[in-house]
């Protein structure tokens, strides 16, 4: 497989074209994400009972990485309680740094895009944004 | 004649024939005498500039003098007129505090910037203006990106003390009206900014036939080395104006109390100064002489004419720009259903470097109702056959995102 490949690997492209996840969805909390360096916006949406999280969706602009890795993701999340998601999150920018090898295989489509420093942000910015969202949700549950 | 396959041996990353370099608005490749004429220095004559009086030093301090003599000849001034800076982006923020610090600019006024600009002739402004409570006044672009003189002038009759404007726009490569723009100003008594960045590249620049009060240019995208570049000034106004930075070298005597400042050009030039930057830059200005230079405009020009024929004819292809002969080396468009940053990585995977994101001009893009592009800009040792592979690569673009076609 040649590098260009590895990064839009069929299944990735796939997730890009699904656009089950896109949307925004009402009753439900929302953050805002942005890549500085290139402009990128995502924003994101979930509902949730205070333990699980019931649906989630996301908005924005962007490259295929950007919007396959949110798709991904947004499906990835929903039936999750907020501390499973909150531990997937962590695992998969983990993953996308290089300092973890163990990730489940349907996020494996990502791997090619280490290969690119400047594609790893694309690729965990709807993550980053979800872990803000789910720690904002898990804070106030606490108080 | 000029022909670009003459001049591409001279440049270690053209010669390779690896890569098609279509990034040169970003910055542009060094002929070899560039850079060897920085390891020159650093082997054979490294001192700090003006400070001592041994041989080496001296010899040191008459190279960088004579690099600046070299750029004030290519831009028609005075060699005092010449002041080194970091690059454009330093030029501009220079000009700008002391502008403001010297009180050229005071709460109440009006100054005007255009929608076209880069960041860093933008946001200087926007952000003194703020701080002196001086009015930032817009000059707007045509859907298109050009500015036509009248859009200038009606701003200018608003009644504002200081132009800051681009030659070219580093987005769309379209060339404004800097003539007539200049001239206009002057008869008003305006003062004028001219970002050169792109410009000076491309266009010969003399900067008292043109009537600009200052002129902000960086030397890597003029075949120099990065962290040089110019601010070229009017003479009464720079000898007004207050230094922006202090330090070694911009004094004349300090005492506990009180400190006087020293000549143009040094005035400006606090600290120990870029001397292999200025050299590297005197050596590029020198290789740009050498060449038949309008036929290496016409060759830039027909090069963009066929690229923008070329992205024309693909019909998944959108175009920014006027298309005509305003709009020089530069060429902004994107596919359509496609991100730029996925479109710049395919032809990165074909050796094929162009910019894709906002460059740096966010304003003008937005006004365009567009997020970012893809970038192709050209150079003079780029050739026919690099735009061909850039039209090639993109119309097979099909076979790796499948769904470009279908989005039309
Ligand atoms: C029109 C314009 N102005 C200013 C700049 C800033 O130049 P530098 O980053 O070299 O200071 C650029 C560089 O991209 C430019 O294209």
């Amino acid at each position: 497989m040649s590098n260009l490949d590895e990064l839009y690997r069929d299944m990735l492209l796939e997730f890009y074209m699904d656009t089950s996840h896109k949307g925004e969805l009402k009753e439900s909390e929302h953050r805002e994400g942005k890549n500085i360096s290139c402009g990128d916006e995502v924003t994101l949406y979930m509902k949730h009972d205070g333990d699980r999280i019931i649906k989630a969706s996301f908005t924005g602009d962007g490259c295929v990485v950007s919007q396959a890795s949110a798709s991904v993701m947004a499906h990835l999340l929903e039936g999750k309680t907020l501390e499973e998601a909150r531990r997937l999150i962590l695992n998969f920018i983990s993953f996308m740094k290089g300092d973890t090898e163990d990730i489940s295989e349907e996020l494996k489509i990502f791997e090619g895009v280490k290969q690119f420093p400047s594609r790893v942000k694309c690729a965990t910015l709807a993550w980053h944004t979800a872990l803000e969202l789910i720690e904002d949700i898990m804070k106030k549950k606490g108080n | 004649m000029f022909s670009p396959e003459n001049i591409r041996d001279d440049f270690p990353i053209i010669k390779t024939g690896e890569l098609v370099y279509l990034d040169n608005a970003a910055t542009t490749q060094k002929p070899s005498c560039v850079i060897n004429s920085i390891c020159e220095y650093y082997e054979k004559y490294n001192a700090n500039v003006h400070r001592s009086n041994y041989s080496l030093a001296e010899k040191a301090t008459e190279n960088y003098e004579r690099a600046r003599k070299k750029i004030a000849n290519f831009l028609g001034v005075e060699e005092d007129r010449i002041i080194f800076t970091r690059g454009a982006t330093e030029a501009i923020n220079l000009v700008a505090y002391s502008i403001f610090l010297g009180g050229l600019l005071q709460p109440g006024d009006k100054m005007a910037v255009t929608i076209a600009e880069h960041h860093s002739n933008f946001v200087p402004w926007q952000q003194l203006c703020k701080k002196f409570e001086v009015e930032m006044r817009i000059v707007d672009t045509t859907d298109e990106g050009y500015i036509p003189i009248e859009s200038f002038t009606e701003v200018m009759d608003e009644g504002i003390k200081l132009l800051a404007f681009t030659g070219m726009s580093n987005s769309l490569g379209v060339v404004m009206p800097y003539h007539e723009v200049c001239k206009a100003a002057r008869e008003r008594e305006i003062l004028t900014v001219l970002d050169g960045a792109q410009l000076v590249p491309h266009h010969r620049v003399k900067v008292d036939e043109i009537g600009c009060d200052f002129l902000a240019f960086s030397g890597h995208k003029i075949l120099g080395p990065m962290g040089i570049g110019v601010l070229c000034g009017r003479r009464d106004i720079l000898e007004k104006l207050p230094p922006f930075m202090y330090g070694g070298e911009m004094i004349d005597k300090v005492t506990i109390e009180e400190t006087t400042f020293n000549v143009l050009p040094y005035k400006f030039e606090a600290g120990t100064p870029n001397v292999e930057g200025a050299i590297g830059l005197a050596k590029a200005i020198e290789y740009v002489e050498n060449i038949e230079w309008n036929d290496a405009v016409k060759h830039v020009m027909s090069l963009t004419k066929r690229l923008l024929e070329g992205l024309a004819s693909i019909e998944f292809v959108e175009i920014y720009g006027p298309g005509d002969d305003r709009q020089h080396s530069i060429v902004s468009f994107n596919v359509k259903g496609l991100h730029p940053h996925d479109v710049a990585q395919y032809l990165s995977s074909r050796k094929i470097a162009v910019r894709s994101g906002h460059h740096c001009a966010q304003p003008q893009l937005r006004r365009l109702g567009i997020k970012a592009s893809c970038r192709a800009s050209l150079y003079i040792y780029n050739t026919k056959d690099d735009v061909d592979r850039l039209l090639r690569a993109l119309e097979e673009i099909v076979t790796v995102f499948p769904w470009v076609m279908r989005n039309e």
